[in-house]
Order: C-alpha cells, then structure tokens, then sequence
C-alpha cells in the first residue's frame, strides 16, 4: 500500500514511516500542505494520513478543497485537536477515519488496513483471488493452498494488484509503492519483480498492457 | 418578597399610619366639640324654659309647665328629658318619658344621673322660685358619635383602599423594564452571554443593561481566548507526548540500531515537551507574579552578564550594550530575564543565519528598555499575531510561547512590547516604566 503522511512533528513522522514500513507499507512523508499536492499530482496514493495543524494551513480546509476537486483519496486524520467540533468537522469534510494523538502504532496499523478494505470494497482482511489467498492483516499468501515466499517487494507488488483488481497500474505507479517517490529506481527493477511474482503465481498472474502498465490476470485454482 | 409587594406595602404603612393619625385627631376633636355642643343644648334648653317660667304665676304652674314642655318638644323619644321642681323639692312638673329618675337634690350645673336602664347628662339651674333640669341620655349621645365616625371614616378607608389598589397596579406599570429584564437575565442559560436587550427602554436601566452586555462581551471574549489557549495548549503538550510514546513503541518493537534511533527520537520529543512546559509554566508565574514581596535592588548589567551561556553556541553572535545601570527594585529579576532570554531567543532563532545579534538594555530614572535588533524583516501582516499565545508561522520548532510570556509580562507591568521592521533589521522594544500603578 502506497500511503501519504503529511505532518510535521518531524519525531511522530519518524516513527510513524518506520513503523507502517516494517509492515509492508510504501510511506511518503510531507511536512506541509503544499509538498502534499505536489506530491498528489505526481504520484499514486492508496491512503493519506493527514495532520491538522500544518505549517501552511489546516487540514480540514485542504481536505474540503481536496474534496471539492473529485479527489476520493481515502483520508485517516491524525491529530492532537481532540474537540468534538473538531472531529465532527474532521468526518464531514471528507476524512474517512480520525485518530487522536498520542496514539498505539498498532492501532493506526488496523485503522489504515480498515480504511484499505474499505476502499476495496471487501468484509474482510483475506483477499482471495482464482487460487491465491492473501492475508493483508499477516501479510501473508498461499497458492492453492500451499504458503508463498515472498520478498517484501513482491508482497508490496502483489498487495497492489490484489487491491486494484481491475485497474491498470502504471510502471511509475507501481515503482513509487516499492521505492517511493524520491527513491532514484534502476530501470529494470520493477521488471524483475514482476518476473519473480510471475514465476511464483503462475505466468498469466500479472498480465501486462502494452503502453499503459500491468494489471492483475488470472490465478488458476488448483486442486491438491 | 417581590418588589412590587415590598413597595406596595412600605407606601400602605405610611398611608394607613397617616390617615390612623388624622383620624384619631379628627375624632378626637369631633368627639370634645359634640359633648360641648350637646351640653351647651341642655343649658340653652334650661335657659329658656327659665325665662318663659319666670312670667307664669306660681299658682299655675302644675297646670301651664306640661303644655309648655310639650310645646317645646321636651321628653320626646329621643330628645330632651326635663323636670321642674319648687326649691323645697316638690316635683312641680316633668317630662318623664324615658324613665329619667327623679331627683331634687341635684347641685346647679352639670351634672350625671343613673337608673337601672340608662345614664344621663343633666343640667340643673336654679332660680328664686323654681329648680330646672334638662337631661339626654349618653347612649343617645354614643349613638350620635357612632355615626359621627361612621360618616368621617368609612369614606376615607375606602379612598384608602382604593388608592393602594391603584397604586399595587401603578408600581407593577412602573417596574415593567426591571420585570422584563429580570425575565430576560432568567430566561438565560449559564453559558449564554448574549447580550440581553429591552423591549421597554428605561433611562435608568439602560446604563446597567449596557454595562451587563459589555461585561459578558468581554467575558464571551476572554472565555474564547482561554479555550482557543487550551486547544492550543493541549496540541502543543499532546505532540511531543505522540511523538515519545510512538518512538517508545517503536523502541520495543525493534533493536540495536534501530532501537537507538527510536530512542533518540523520543528525548527530541521529551525536549521539545519539556520547552512548552517550562514556557507554561513560565507564564503562570509571570500571570501571579505581580504584587508579591519587595523586590531586593538588582542591576541589567550583572544580569546580562548572565544571559550569554543560556543562548549557547550562538552567544558569540550577540553584542550587548547596557547604560543608565540604575538599580531596580519595582520588578524582580527572573522576570526581566526571561524578557532578555525570550526576545534573543527568537531573534537568533528566526533571524537570518549567522547574522550578528544587537542587545541594548538601559535602566534610568523612567524605568526598562531593552531593545533588540537583528538582521531579517518578519512580514508585517504577521506581527500582530506573534504576542498571541501559541501561535506559530512556518516549520519552526519554538512552542509559540516567548513573545505572549514578554508581553504578558509588559502588560502586566504597564510597560510595552513594540515590534516593527528598519531598514533590513527587525527591531523588538520592550519598556517598563518606574511608575507601576
């Protein structure tokens, strides 16, 4: 999952990018409102976590214009304001979940995953698709029934496509959530990767659209 | 009581007490000039029947008295008793209607008689020949009093009652605008400060309905400044609090390298806690400082001695200036410090890098002034907001608290915080004058 952090206590980003990526997440930290649209039009985002109080102006009002503007990015305030006004402000203008500082790393872990399912439109953590089964809380996957080894590339990549089933995914796209958008890439990593995932899931798992990017293909049930 | 009752009642007692005494002099008076009338009647009565007896023969007397009393009206229900005697006592005649007793040996002048039935009031003349006495009845006489007071009292209790009547409802006419606004201040919640306004405009009360609304404009006022404060107040504590417990968090869940990191991350978040805590505190203290014990004497130029190792590494930057060391002993030290400390605080943090630093501090005669320059222009839409507490601009890292705690303590002492830009140096005045009020 590709995900947005824009805050700037500089200490709570730290740990809150440290933390979502040792569990598989591609996190982009901002500390102001004006990186945060910059970085929204270069790039994919499956999840913005957003602080109220920034530098450059307030978080409700950027969500509201965000908002506004048709972007149905899904929205996870982290705050300190803990005011009902603020909160009920907060979920009106857009934000699909507030979380109040100082929080529980795990908790924001769950919320974000919540917020994914959600915004995939499934009831549960398990994603299955043909003969593959993906566990997004344990970020683990099995092929028919047997447990996949997965590199933390290929567990992004995979995570990617099973939450996007029928989009096409960009090479860019896919190249922010594995090395964010800074990160400067060789050109034939995301190749591999994707050659790698094709070997483990099967050779049609990610097809490939000419001139546009991958998407996810056909996984084959297999009976053991 | 409400009120309209007490008013009604004080105003009922001062009536009722007026008219009780009038009524009692009235009578009184009434009461005296009747008895004096009514005798005056028995002796006028005595009088007369004395001159028309003194021209009948005393022979015929027995048989000319009784048409002569008769002709005046005497021994009637309600009237006049009379009796005539010769002066050896022999009842010549009488008009003994009422039962009067008959006595002969009653003295010259007035007199009172008694039966079983009644008391009367007599007069008694004597002439050479004959004895006259002319009697009513005192309850004749009490019933004429009884409705003497009748006719002089009852009209006058009732104009009485009448009046309080009118007046119960004239005094609820003309307290109409207290009873609104009494409603309106009810009518209230606890939390509302609106202003209250009145239907019926009073001359008198309009100054206290004024004064009420400008003192809940200013509370309403002073109650949003203190909850945006504490909104900001709990943000700026709750921050760094996240920011430990999250690298806490993260600290156990990791190790070695990591570990330390998370470690180090979270004494940058203690420190930063620790900062909005001391100017917290800081401020409070400044907010009671004011009327405390003397002040022992104390000079600028041993305290700034002081100041270059609180701003650390960047003390060389600073050149300091101190003239008139007068001695001060209207403000204590600690205060004047945290001015000094706050203001090249900010000037060494939001000032341009490296750029030198001027201090100038002067104690005269007419009180503080300390000044301090540096290079860098602060935009001037800005400055108004920068006393304000907790109020930031941009990525920096101060709490927001310096300048609100040097001006608190300015307005405090009725002194001055002055900021404005010159040239290309922004300039911070501070000033206290020597005459505290």
């Amino acid at each position: 999952m590709h995900i947005l952090l824009v805050e700037d206590d500089a200490v709570i980003a730290d740990a809150v990018v440290t933390y979502l990526t040792t569990q598989g997440m591609a996190i982009e930290h901002v500390s102001s409102l004006s990186s945060a649209d910059t970085f929204l039009q270069s790039s994919h985002f499956d999840l913005c976590i957003l602080d109220l109080n920034l530098p450059d102006g307030d978080g409700i009002q950027w969500l509201t214009r965000q908002r506004r503007q048709g972007h149905a990015l899904p929205v996870l305030i982290l705050t300190a304001r803990d005011g009902i006004e603020d909160k009920v402000a907060g979920l009106k203008n857009g934000a699909d979940d507030y979380l109040l500082k100082p929080f529980d790393l795990r908790e924001l872990l769950a919320r974000v995953i919540s917020l994914q399912r959600r915004a995939s439109n499934r009831l549960s953590n398990l994603i299955e698709h043909g003969g593959l089964s993906y566990d997004v809380d344990q970020r683990s996957a099995m092929l028919n029934g047997l447990t996949l080894s997965l590199s933390r590339s290929e567990d992004l990549l995979l995570a990617t496509f099973l939450n996007n089933p029928q989009r096409i995914l960009t090479e860019n796209q896919l190249k922010d959530v594995l090395y964010g958008v800074s990160d400067d890439v060789a050109s034939n990593a995301l190749n591999v990767h994707i050659f790698n995932l094709r070997k483990k899931l099967g050779s049609k798992a990610i097809e490939t659209v000419r001139g546009f990017g991958f998407r996810m293909g056909n996984i084959e049930a297999k009976s053991l | 009581m409400s009120l309209r009752l007490r008013l009604t009642l004080l105003i009922a007692a001062v009536f009722l007490g007026f008219w009780l005494v009038s009524s009692f002099w009235l009578i009184t008076g009434l009461r005296s000039e009747l008895d004096t009338a009514l005798d005056q009647r028995l002796q006028s009565t005595a009088a007369m029947l004395s001159n028309i007896l003194a021209t009948v023969p005393k022979n015929e007397l027995g048989q000319i008295v009784p048409s002569i009393l008769q002709g005046n009206e005497l021994g009637n229900a309600k009237g006049l008793s009379c009796q005539i005697s010769s002066l050896h006592g022999t009842v010549i005649a009488s008009s003994n209607t009422h039962s009067m007793p008959i006595d002969t040996a009653m003295n010259d002048g007035f007199g009172f008689l008694s039966s079983e039935n009644a008391q009367w009031r007599t007069y008694t003349l004597k002439t050479n020949d004959i004895v006259i006495t002319i009697a009513d009845k005192i309850s004749e006489r009490e019933s004429l009093r009884y409705k003497l007071l009748e006719s002089t009292l009852i009209p006058p209790a009732i104009a009485l009652l009448a009046s309080l009547s009118l007046l119960w409802i004239a005094i609820g006419r003309g307290l109409l605008p207290i009873r609104k606004l009494a409603v309106a201040v009810e009518k209230r919640g606890s939390n509302d400060l609106s202003p209250v306004q009145l239907d019926i405009p009073s001359q008198e009360l309009q100054p206290l309905v004024s004064s009420q609304n400008a003192l809940m404009a200013r509370l309403a006022e002073g109650m949003k400044r203190e909850q945006q404060f504490t909104n900001n107040a709990a943000h700026e504590l709750r921050t760094p609090l996240a920011g430990i417990l999250a690298q806490i968090q993260l600290a156990e869940l990791s190790a070695g390298e990591g570990q330390e990191k998370a470690l180090s991350q979270a004494k940058l978040s203690a420190q930063q806690l620790n900062s909005v805590l001391e100017n917290l505190l800081a401020l409070a203290r400044v907010e009671s400082e004011i009327g405390m014990s003397p002040v022992p004497p104390w000079s600028l130029g041993s305290m700034v001695k002081n100041l270059g190792w609180e701003v650390s590494k960047d003390a060389k930057r600073i050149t300091y200036t101190v003239n008139k060391d007068e001695d001060i002993t209207y403000i204590s030290q600690p205060l004047i410090a945290i001015v000094c400390r706050n203001l090249l605080d900010n000037a060494i943090k939001y000032g341009e890098a490296d750029s030198p630093v001027m201090f100038f501090a002067e104690s005269s005669s007419s009180g503080i002034k300390i000044e301090v320059k540096n290079s860098g222009n602060v935009c001037p839409e800005d400055i108004p907001h920068m006393t304000s507490r907790l109020w930031r601009k941009g990525l920096t890292k101060g709490a927001g608290l310096g300048l609100s705690i040097v001006d608190a303590i300015a307005t405090n002492y009725s002194g001055s915080l002055n900021m404005h830009n010159e040239g290309r140096y922004f300039i911070v005045t501070f000033t206290l004058p020597i005459n505290l009020g």
